[in-house]
């Protein structure tokens, strides 16, 4: 009776399994020649097991079983053994990517800006050297928060005990080591500008018109220069006799803020400003309430220049844009008399306009990039340690030896198959 | 801009109208000499009042003694808390009497204690220059109140900056004419006038 079977076809098929089982062994081990053994490691990494590693080996390859993202010097350590002709892998139990960058603003006060990103909805706690500071939620863009002062190291922490994931980062040192200029006529706004802003800790260089021909100098407000100039403020036309300068300024990364009226007497200022508008919208009566920004009068700045951004709206109108000049960027104030939110403000009013006339100069203030970010700490653990070793291995695929007897099995199962088929067909 | 207006204040006690020239002569000099933009035309506004922060430059005089209110000493202790200056000038020239005594003492509750302003003092350089410190006024020179010449002013100081002027040397009574009448002086004695506002609004 002829065989349902087509029996030479099978006998083929079991002989490419075995020759398949058979060439895939040899491969695996031509290619793992060198890494004789390979062990996985789940103790603790520490100095001192690092340091018998690193005389004495355990395997040619090492698998790590990581549940918290190590420190700087124990990756540096892992990178060294790599470069030493030791293999190192690794793979994590959930290693929470975790980011955190701080940035010195150029604000004498040292104001620092902390962003964190890392999964969405996880708490953050945030601490310096002297303990905590605040905490977060994380959102889809992370999250983000402005603090008067920090000491030493900042930390964001994402859970807690071994689960715990730590990044850091070390802002720079406050500088403080250039000066404003203020350029406008003498009058209650720029006395209150430059009071607010020395109260915050610069140095205001000024030049106030007070007759044709003469003005009160205080400090050296020029040549304006980069090396000893974060920013010009010009408040008024009066600003104009100096526009090339400013210009200049701008383009060479200096910060400029101009006033409702700061762009009025030159065409080339009027060319740096951010808005092109001129509708003056009268302010809220005041009487029998404390003044606030919202109702002081307004010099609306719409329309805006094309690349020119509103940083705040008043309803339709824009109260303050910026935009970039060459290296600088340039602010532009619409309120009129912010001295009076000052003056006739409630109990915060004088807090309240310095700190807003601080984060204004600061938003544009020349800042070297040396002067801004920080360098300390270890702000990205989980992408430091991807950067440095590589991408985590998973598990299944972590030893190819896994597959050892299941190659055999079918290396041993072709082999005997086409064997016993050719022996019951009797063909040899 | 905001125009300068110029501010005499009104308190409850005492006489603060005693020199009503003061202000139009002042501001006469201040259109004169300068291009600031000032108001023609002073206003009073009450001590104790919020309408007194609008003026962060207020002149106060009179001969009688002065005691605040209580309104009055909290407004201005604000006032200068958020950068106004009070210029205080005592319109009897003379030393420890009932004016100094009585507003030097209402000064140190609501500002601060007084201190002598040193000659050298960038208010004796806003505008004109002023190298002996405060000008004499032709009471002192002429030998009347007590027959002294004031060498100093007084101040109150805060950050840097001068928040309340005193001043015994009677300048109201030096400036309480009708501008008219500057014509006929060799020196314009209000210069020194014009350096207080020029220093308040730059200082």
């Amino acid at each position: 009776m002829r065989s349902p079977v087509d029996r030479p076809r099978l006998e083929l098929l079991l002989r490419c399994m075995a020759l398949g089982a058979l060439l895939w062994l040899t491969v695996e081990a031509l290619s793992r020649r060198s890494a004789r053994t390979s062990v996985e490691l789940t103790e603790a990494l520490t100095e001192a097991v690092l340091a018998r590693w690193s005389t004495t080996p355990p395997a040619d390859t090492l698998s790590l079983s990581l549940r918290a993202a190590p420190a700087p010097l124990i990756r540096d350590w892992l990178v060294a053994l790599r470069r030493a002709d030791i293999g190192v892998r690794w793979s994590d139990d959930g290693i929470v990517p975790l980011m955190i960058e701080a940035e010195r603003r150029p604000d004498p006060a040292g104001v620092v800006t902390l962003r964190v990103t890392g999964p969405v909805g996880a708490a953050v706690l945030l601490s310096d050297d002297l303990g905590p500071l605040d905490s977060l939620t994380l959102g889809v863009l992370g999250a983000s928060v402005r603090l008067a002062a920090v000491a030493g190291t900042v930390r964001a922490t994402i859970g807690s005990g071994d689960r715990r994931v730590m990044a850091s980062a070390t802002p720079p040192p406050i500088v403080n080591r250039r000066h404003l200029v203020l350029l406008g006529a003498a009058g209650w706004e720029s006395k209150f500008v430059a009071a607010a802003l020395e109260e915050r800790g610069w140095a205001v260089d000024s030049r106030l018109a007070v007759a044709p021909g003469i003005a009160v100098i205080q400090g050296k407000p020029f040549p304006l220069d980069t090396a000893r100039h974060a920013a010009v403020i010009a408040l008024d036309s009066t600003a104009a006799a100096y526009a090339g300068a400013i210009v200049n300024f701008g383009r060479q990364g200096g910060g400029v803020v101009l006033g409702p009226d700061g762009a009025s007497g030159a065409a080339s200022l009027r060319a740096l400003a951010p808005g092109r508008g001129g509708v003056r919208v009268h302010p809220a009566p005041l009487s029998g309430r404390p003044a606030s920004r919202e109702r002081l009068g307004l010099h609306d700045l719409a329309p805006l220049v094309a690349d020119a951004i509103p940083l705040e709206r008043r309803g339709d109108h824009v109260a303050v844009a910026v935009r970039r000049a060459g290296a600088g960027r340039v602010a532009q104030v619409g309120y009129l008399e912010t001295w009076r939110w000052r003056m006739e403000g409630g109990t915060d009013g004088v807090a309240a306009h310095r700190t807003w006339w601080a984060a204004l100069v600061a938003s544009v203030a020349y800042g070297s990039e040396s002067d801004a970010g920080g360098t300390g700490g270890d702000p990205a653990p989980r992408a430091a340690l991807i950067s440095a070793l590589g991408d985590p291995v998973p598990p299944a695929s972590r030893s190819p030896r896994t597959l050892f007897p299941f190659a055999l099995a079918v290396l041993g199962f072709g082999m005997f198959g086409e064997w016993l088929s050719r022996r019951l067909r009797g063909v040899r | 801009m905001s125009e300068f207006v110029f501010a005499t204040a009104e308190y409850a006690s005492g006489d603060w109208e005693s020199a009503p020239l003061v202000p139009a002569n002042l501001i006469d000099s201040l259109v004169r000499y300068t291009s600031l933009s000032v108001a023609p035309q002073g206003v009073v506004v009450s001590l104790g009042s919020a309408e007194l922060l609008r003026y962060p430059l207020v002149y106060l005089t009179g001969h009688l003694p002065v005691r605040f209110t209580a309104a009055e000493r909290a407004m201005v202790r604000t006032f200068v808390e958020r950068g106004g200056m009070l210029f205080v000038d005592d319109h009897n020239h003379d030393i420890d009497g009932v004016f100094h005594r009585s507003a030097t003492e209402e000064i140190a509750r609501a500002a601060g204690v007084l201190h002598d302003l040193p000659n050298d003092h960038a208010l004796y350089s806003a505008f004109f220059n002023f190298p002996d410190g405060p000008p004499t006024t032709s009471q002192e020179l002429n030998g009347w109140g007590d027959n002294l010449v004031h060498t100093h002013l007084l101040a109150v100081e805060r950050a840097g900056r001068i928040a309340v002027l005193y001043s015994s040397k009677d300048y109201s009574s030096e400036w309480n004419y009708h501008p008219e009448t500057k014509r006929f002086y060799a020196v314009d004695n209000t210069r020194f006038g014009v350096n207080i506002v020029v220093y308040a609004l730059t200082r």
